[in-house]
């Protein structure tokens, strides 16, 4: 287990964050119980951040995965995102005449600001897209502040 | 997956005049025959419903949706996606009844029956 803290989200932060990563790797199998096959074809969710005054959002891409099949976790404030994608089951006889989609499992770990309030964090899974809010802890919010002018 | 690259107008938090480069992407696609139709799925996320087409031109099905884009000055603090339109062409049988074509989006998905031209109907005959 490592200890690593972002000191604050910054033009560094991308360098940071595939390094984090990368270090990571070791470590998420020791997080996630089961095993989790990271075949070529393997789903590899495409990840968006977006900060502003009151929170990050985290853009997560994972068409075709219902939510039931998706997981999500703090530790150590990284948030960690793991689920299934499964294969359609349709009625009678059928064929697979044409295979792009990769299916099976997958994850991520994301890493959490310092500032982030792990406390209130929302998720929401539409058109394929996971939304996750996580809030910024109340005293790093800018406040106005009410100047008197006499 | 990138076929090609196209130009298109858009709104950038630009001044001036600045091209705006959109990547059309070819989506992942399954098909499954069954025995009355197929089922085409195709992976596209976070589509505009009102860009999603779905049509049939000189025996040809084409698809084409364009992905939700994000306002301008937003701060990325990381930035994986791409701003794409999707774009894809499937040659059709003639065993096919283009007529009867139906497509539903569902979680990114979009699901597209072909019907298969009722032929001869096999009939089984019991023997007594």
């Amino acid at each position: 287990m490592f200890e690593r803290r972002f000191p604050q989200f910054g033009p560094e932060f991308l360098k940071e964050f595939h390094e984090f990563r990368n270090q990571l790797n070791e470590l998420l199998n020791s997080v996630f119980s089961e095993d989790v096959q990271l075949a070529s074809r393997a789903m590899h969710p495409v990840v968006d951040i977006i900060e502003n005054d009151q929170n990050y959002t985290y853009f997560v891409e994972i068409p075709g995965v219902k939510k039931e099949d998706i997981k999500l976790m703090v530790k150590d404030g990284t948030l960690y995102l793991s689920g299934e994608r499964k294969e359609p089951k349709f009625s009678g006889n059928y064929q697979k005449i044409r295979e792009e989609l990769p299916y099976g499992k997958f994850q991520r770990a994301l890493p959490l600001p310092k500032d982030a309030d792990i406390d209130r964090i929302n998720a929401r899974y539409e058109d394929g897209i996971l939304f996750i809010t996580v809030d910024k802890k109340e005293e790093t919010k800018p406040k106005l502040i009410d100047v008197k002018v006499q | 997956m990138v076929d090609q690259v196209t130009v298109k107008n858009t709104s950038a938090d630009v001044t001036g005049v600045e091209e705006v480069k959109k990547i059309t992407y070819r989506p992942a696609t399954d098909i499954y025959e069954m025995a009355d139709r197929f089922v085409l799925l195709l992976e596209m996320p976070n589509v505009k419903r009102e860009s999603l087409k779905v049509y049939v031109k000189d025996g040809q099905l084409h698809i084409e949706g364009e992905k939700r884009g994000y306002s301008h000055g937003e701060k990325f603090l990381l930035r994986e996606s791409k701003d794409v339109r999707y774009e894809r062409v499937f040659e059709l049988g003639e065993d096919i009844d283009t007529d009867s074509i139906s497509a539903r989006y569902n979680q990114g998905i979009l699901e597209i029956s072909l019907m298969k031209k009722a032929g001869e109907q096999i009939k089984e005959i019991r023997i007594q």
